[in-house]
């Protein structure tokens, strides 16, 4: 497979391309408060990262679909567009921090639960894997939005690979208690009692648990639901009941129902 | 799990009866019970129910078995281990014309002199059990405290669990394909993952249940419609407090102790039918029903609609008992929409039959013979 064919399937950035090009590296070691990096080599109809920017370093776009061109020469690290990129493309790198081999990155951070100044962390590089450890200094919320950007000083040798961070307290929380039906606030380890019963069916499954029975009709746990029917039973994905969809699929109110459709 | 070759019964059918048949059985001493279900236990019309659980009933027969069976569901989760979802929040009849009221009124009497302690309600008092309710062009309210609705599914899975517990084997995805009968005598039954040798074979079979008589040689005057429902969101409790019901009005409307609100009313010219299809014009004519009587329900989403099968018989009553030409064939059938309600007592009522040979309350009027016979028991409080 070519790195094109890896980006293709995988969407994960393999190679150096135009929108995901590095500062100059005498401006960037001296550069206080960082500079940004977008990693944004697609070319699809998007340009918050420029509208949000306010030093307008994040040049105008001559065709929305272009990919992002900076004047670094303007770029202050204040991270405003690393929180307003819908596909938290946008991280800012200072390496003026710390000591000689830190460096502090600004990462845009989206999920519970929210890391707390001074926790250890781990660093993940783009394909999810823990890389190295580091440790959380800021947690700013730019838009007020609850979309946040998290300061953590990392080995300033990673900054290059690292672009997210776990949380330690998910991965220590016991699986069991993870909650796979949103709607109906079920956990792993009541399904996987069920299962354990004989109930192996996805519409078994919702008779006793109500999975699937919720606003969302199962759209987010059904997938879930039956890999772990699989795993247990030693089924392949494929042949077991896929359980049944229902109509209306997206939940209509009863008023709008009541006077009519095409009428 | 391994194949069962022999047993001493045989149970077709993994609704409703048939699991509570086979819970009676092992709970009486009965040893080798075995439960055979063509798709997965609940998936028919037990699973697609409006869970209803009433005593307000026009027969003598029924109001009995009405009674009784709610006095069981009134401890089943204690008896079954397994919470049930009972929920007695009473039934408010509404009668929109004056010989629906009168008929009411009449029921009312027969269930008042066997202890049902059911009452005419005012409009203002009917309001008070239901807040928002908007009934003024009703004529007339019957309400029954005790009545009620539980969750079909969880009632379901707990006899089974229970039954298993006893011993009961439970064979999913097992269709019957035969009985074989020797010599006026059941013998055994065939399926599609194999043959059972048995004595014993208790149809329950639900809306398929004259088929399953046909192979034993046994004509049923059974016929099946096809009945929706709709459900909404779960919301706060208290849209709908009570079970809603009319008979002119034609629907049923509860809440669930969950919050979600389910609807279902009865489809014009009640179609003979074995699908399980939904239309889109069930949900905006059960839709206007709701938004009717509940107006503050207009702004509550509708998640699903789904339709299940009546098992009808021409007086809308079971049948129950053995059949005169195969000895061992066993009945539970023909419930006409009322089969959940009335499985917790009926189950009991089979079992006797089938081990003892005597019922604590005389079923011998629920045999098929009335069919032959004329003597009918039209049961008139059927949505």
């Amino acid at each position: 497979m070519t790195d094109k064919e890896k980006f293709f399937n995988s969407g994960v950035l393999t190679e150096e391309r135009p929108g995901a090009v590095l500062p100059p590296q005498d401006l960037w070691e001296s550069k206080k408060n960082g500079l940004v990096i977008i990693e944004c080599p697609q070319r699809i109809p998007c340009n918050p990262c420029h509208t949000s920017c306010p030093t307008g370093a994040v040049l105008p776009f001559d065709d929305i679909n272009d990919t992002p061109r900076i004047d670094y020469s303007k770029c202050t690290g204040c991270a405003m567009c690393v929180a307003k990129c819908p596909g938290l493309a946008c991280l800012v790198v200072d390496l003026t921090y710390g000591g000689p081999d830190e460096a502090l990155m600004k990462l845009p951070y989206e999920i519970l639960p929210v890391p707390e100044k001074g926790e250890d962390v781990a660093c993940m590089n783009r394909t999810g894997q823990e890389i190295c450890r580091g440790k959380v200094v800021n947690v700013t919320e730019p838009w007020k939005d609850r979309t946040l950007v998290v300061h953590v000083v990392v080995p300033r040798d990673k900054v290059q690979d690292v672009r997210t961070i776990k949380v330690g307290r998910v991965a220590k929380k016991k699986e069991d208690d993870m909650v796979i039906c949103r709607c109906e606030e079920v956990t792993l380890g009541e399904i996987r009692e069920w299962i354990h019963k004989g109930y192996d069916t996805f519409d078994e499954l919702k008779r006793v648990l109500r999975v699937g029975m919720g606003p969302c009709q199962g759209r987010g746990c059904r997938e879930i639901i039956l890999r772990e029917v699989s795993k247990i039973t030693g089924t392949p994905y494929a042949l077991i009941p896929q359980g049944t969809i229902r109509p209306p699929v997206k939940p209509v109110k009863l008023g709008a129902l009541a006077k009519g459709g095409d009428k | 799990m391994s194949w069962t070759h022999t047993a001493d019964y045989v149970v077709i059918g993994g609704g409703i009866q048939g699991v509570a048949i086979a819970y009676n059985l092992a709970k009486m001493g009965a040893r080798n019970v075995v439960v055979l279900e063509k798709d997965t236990v609940g998936n028919g019309s037990t699973g697609r129910c409006g869970a209803g659980i009433r005593a307000q009933w026009g027969t003598e027969m029924n109001c009995r078995l009405g009674i009784a069976s709610l006095e069981i569901f009134e401890q089943l989760s204690d008896e079954l281990g397994m919470d049930v979802g009972l929920n007695q929040c009473g039934y408010l009849m509404v009668a929109y014309k004056d010989s629906e009221f009168a008929t009411l009124k009449h029921s009312m009497a027969l269930q008042n002199s066997m202890g049902i302690k059911t009452r005419v309600v005012s409009l203002k008092e009917a309001c008070e059990i239901c807040p928002g309710l908007a009934a003024e062009d009703a004529v007339g309210f019957t309400f029954h405290d005790r009545d009620g609705h539980a969750d079909p599914f969880l009632t379901t899975f707990a006899y089974q669990e229970a039954a298993r517990r006893l011993g009961v084997v439970f064979h999913k995805f097992t269709e019957c394909t035969g009985v074989k009968v020797e010599g006026g005598k059941v013998v055994g039954v065939s399926t599609t993952k194999g043959d059972i040798a048995t004595p014993v074979v208790i149809n329950a079979a639900g809306p398929y249940a004259q088929f399953i008589a046909k192979m034993a040689g046994v004509e049923l005057p059974n016929y099946s419609e096809r009945h929706e429902i709709v459900i909404t969101e779960p919301v706060e409790f208290g849209v709908c407090p009570p079970m809603l019901m009319s008979f002119t009005g034609n629907f049923y409307i509860q809440q669930r102790p969950h919050g979600s609100i389910i609807g279902g009313c009865s489809p014009e010219g009640h179609p003979e039918d074995f699908g399980n299809g939904h239309t889109w014009a069930f949900a905006e004519l059960m839709a206007q029903k709701i938004t009717k009587v509940l107006p503050r329900a207009k702004g509550i989403r509708l998640v699903r609609q789904w339709s299940g099968l009546y098992e009808m018989t021409p007086d809308r009553q079971p049948i129950l008992g053995e059949a005169d030409e195969v000895k061992g064939f066993f009945l539970s059938t023909g419930f006409s929409g009322h089969g959940f309600m009335l499985a917790p007592e009926t189950g009991v009522l089979m079992a006797e039959l089938i081990l003892k040979g005597e019922t604590h309350l005389p079923i011998g009027m629920l045999h098929y013979r009335r069919f032959a016979s004329g003597e009918l028991i039209n049961e008139p409080a059927v949505v």
